[in-house]
């Protein structure tokens, strides 16, 4: 009898151990090594962040501990990140460090669902895919909408119901990255200033056996400033959002046709490179331009170090990629300007969640002011804010003018979402309905395109 | 007499009682983990969720219609076809191989490893891999080459008549070493004795294979085309890794993922889950149909 009653003890206890173990891995931090690869740096957060709140309001000097999460990899933050932190420090002296973490190599997918794992880092960057409506449940606003435009270039973009959400880490131009060497070589040095000029150098170059344009299709992201070619060719700085209550976006003489127009050309005279659909392929397309294999690319000017990096490997200078609008037009003068958009990049929010939440927004703010040139990106503030040394050029050239433009309606993604098309998001669609048409000898499929918009209405 | 039956109902419910706490943990695991989830997602199925916690309206069947309405969903199933042939292809080749190894031959373990092999390797590793293989001027076209053949070369993955042959090809290549071993270990639980009397009767090889291995081995065949099918509609590394699923080479898991993660339309997705898990369930009730477990049979398992 006794040895049963010990048996059934044992079970329970077992049962009641096994229960415990897996429950409340978030307490104990560490207890149960089940989340070794939710990073260290969050256990040690939520520690700290305990103590902190132990101490009751009056923080002590070097007590707090922040952390940051971002796409750029660890080497890299120590390297370029290490005085902003120091400043901020010394501006607060309750900060013991800012523990960093790289979202490098995780798709907006692993972001999302880290998010929605609740385990993230206090400020951190926010998912592209993220529908508006949702960036209130992880993110806390970091002003209202309006004040902040008048700030920071796109401190507006981020925004839901007046607040604002993200601040940009930098803005960049979007353009022609184009290989000197290469047009020195066949086009006389040429750098087009109007569309004909740009098919003129793509056609000697493909006589030459250099590829013209290299789109990068295959990787999907990279297509996506052919939509906001579609805004600067427009003259219009909102009129992404107009797509709203347009029943087909891509009828005749609309911009976004107009823009997939140069791709489709692009395309159905052979300038683009043979393989668009192998994905993955951004350091491939990068070795091609730096090597002189691909004469253009367009692209942000964040890419612009990238490229040069990639051009000194294949043993040329740094000088020989440059930077160019996108000539989308023929009658270009002073008069008559190309129009070049000053685009956002990547966005921090704030986890709503931090513990120390004021302090967060303040160093989020405080970053983000200071991070652009490192990262290869123009400066933030709308006065005073930095250009890339290589680009300084741009403001000097009487053709060209910038624009920058507004938020965009969430309602776009959700539209899309029906739609089944990236618009204004990556492009992907792109390859699908006008390249790959085109290189199979027919037409771009555009009604496709506003047969698939019309189901929004 | 009555207090020995006392005692033995007594044994009995402690008994229960110590097969229930040791059974409790498990299903509660099995429930909130593979029930509870399934149930949700057919519930979602009905729905325009958007992934969180924003409401959402209750569309009835509109997601099942919209999923066999629409381009990008149809293709799928055209898709799946190149997967299911190649799928096939595979079984006839790993029997073919796993007969010719159940022979003693010399060396025979040194080409079971090589045909093994691929199969070990972690699926998004083999697709990086042949990523690199079709590219233009890769692997592929270096072979072609070499043997003669550069009329043969295409752009592969570019052109649309060879993209989803050469993904097909790597899902064989990788899969064929798993089907293999199976029917090789199969085949090496028949006793040889039945092979030498067979053999002293006369019955030649195919005769062999007709009437002892194929008997012995026929519930497996079963099995592993039913994996095959439901593998050829669920392959998503293959064309995530090389296409991102462009240019008709969407699976039914890269455009699930799609639907779900980049439009934010996870009732949709679920009710693609919901199909594929239908398709998965046809599939074993059919299979279970025709490889009926024959007990009269002395191979059958």
């Amino acid at each position: 009898m006794r040895k049963k009653i010990v048996s059934v003890m044992l079970a329970t206890v077992l049962t009641v151990s096994m229960v415990s173990g897996c429950g409340n891995t978030n307490n104990g931090g560490t207890q149960t090594g089940q989340e070794e690869d939710l990073e260290e740096s969050t256990d040690s957060a939520t520690e700290s962040n305990e103590e902190s709140a132990d101490d009751g309001g009056d923080a002590a000097e070097g007590s707090i501990t922040l952390t940051m999460a971002f796409h750029n990899t660890e080497e890299w933050y120590e390297e370029n990140m290490i005085p902003i932190v120091e400043e901020f420090k010394q501006m607060h002296p309750e900060v013991k460090d800012v523990v960093y973490t790289t979202l490098s190599g995780m798709g907006d997918e692993q972001q999302v669902t880290r998010l929605t794992g609740g385990q993230y880092e206090d400020i951190v960057l926010v998912p592209t895919i993220l529908l508006a409506s949702e960036w209130g449940n992880y993110f806390a606003p970091l002003g209202d909408a309006s004040e902040m435009a008048e700030k920071y270039y796109y401190g507006d973009y981020m925004q839901y119901e007046g607040q604002s959400y993200g601040i940009p880490i930098g803005v960049v131009y979007e353009g022609l990255l184009y290989n000197k060497k290469v047009l020195d070589q066949y086009c006389d040095g040429n750098i087009p200033k109007t569309l004909d000029e740009l098919m003129d150098d793509c056609e000697k170059l493909k006589e030459n056996g250099v590829i013209g344009f290299y789109t990068n299709a295959g990787s999907i992201w990279t297509m996506r400033y052919w939509d906001n070619l579609a805004i600067t060719m427009s003259g219009d700085p909102d009129y992404a959002n107009k797509i709203i209550d347009t029943q087909e976006p891509w009828a005749e003489g609309s911009s976004l046709r107009d823009s997939a127009d140069i791709l489709a050309q692009l395309a159905s005279n052979g300038y683009l490179e043979p393989d668009v659909v192998t994905a993955d392929q951004w350091d491939v397309s990068l070795t091609s331009l730096g090597s002189g294999q691909t004469a253009f690319m367009f692209t942000g000017t964040w890419a612009l170090s990238q490229a040069q990096e990639h051009a000194v490997e294949a043993g040329f200078s740094a000088d020989d990629i440059g930077f160019a609008p996108f000539p989308y037009k023929n009658d270009v003068s002073a008069d008559n300007k190309l129009n070049l958009r000053v685009a956002q990049d990547v966005f921090l929010g704030v986890n709503k969640n931090s513990e120390n939440l004021e302090l967060a927004k303040e160093f989020c703010t405080f970053f983000c002011e200071r991070v652009s040139l490192a990262m290869g990106m123009n400066e933030i503030m709308i006065d005073g804010g930095k250009n890339q040394p290589d680009l300084e050029f741009l403001q000097e050239l009487d053709y060209v003018q910038t624009y920058t433009s507004p938020a965009r309606d969430s309602k776009i993604s959700e539209m899309a979402g029906i739609a089944g098309i990236d618009v204004y998001n990556f492009d992907g669609f792109l390859l699908d309905y006008v390249i790959l048409p085109v290189l199979n000898g027919k037409e771009p499929e555009y009604d496709k395109l506003n047969e698939a918009w019309k189901k929004n209405f | 007499m009555e207090k020995m039956n006392r005692l033995a109902a007594k044994k009995r419910k402690e008994k229960g009682k110590i097969i229930i706490a040791f059974l409790i943990v498990p299903l509660l695991f099995l429930g909130y983990f593979t029930v509870y989830p399934v149930v949700t997602m057919l519930l979602y199925s009905f729905t325009d969720w958007k992934g969180s916690a924003t409401p959402f309206q209750v569309l009835g069947f509109k997601n099942y219609v919209e999923i066999f309405t629409t381009d990008t969903y149809r293709n799928i199933f055209k898709t799946a076809a190149y997967y299911l042939l190649a799928g096939i292809l595979q079984q006839l080749i790993s029997l073919f191989l796993a007969v010719i190894m159940n022979k003693k031959l010399r060396g025979s373990s040194i080409f079971k490893g090589f045909i093994f092999f691929p199969f070990i390797m972690n699926g998004v590793a083999v697709s990086m891999v042949f990523r690199m293989f079709y590219q233009i001027g890769g692997g592929f076209d270096v072979l072609l080459n070499a043997v003669g053949l550069e009329k043969c070369i295409r752009v592969w993955m570019t052109n649309p008549h060879t993209s989803n042959i050469c993904l097909a090809f790597i899902y064989l290549w990788k899969n064929i070493g798993y089907s293999f071993l199976i029917y090789l270990g199969t085949m090496q639980s028949v006793s040889g004795e039945y092979y030498d009397a067979a053999s002293i009767d006369g019955a030649g090889t195919w005769m062999q294979f007709k009437e002892i291995t194929y008997p012995a081995i026929k519930m497996i065949i079963g099995m592993m085309v039913t994996l095959s099918i439901v593998g050829s509609i669920s392959v998503f590394d293959i064309p995530y890794v090389l296409t991102n699923g462009k240019n008709g080479t969407n699976s039914f898991a890269t455009t699930l993922v799609e639907t779900a993660f980049t439009y934010s339309r996870y009732g949709l997705a679920c009710a693609m889950a919901i199909i594929m898990l239908l398709i998965a369930g046809a599939v074993m009730i059919f299979k279970n149909l025709v490889f009926k477990e024959e007990n009269d049979n002395g191979y059958s398992r």
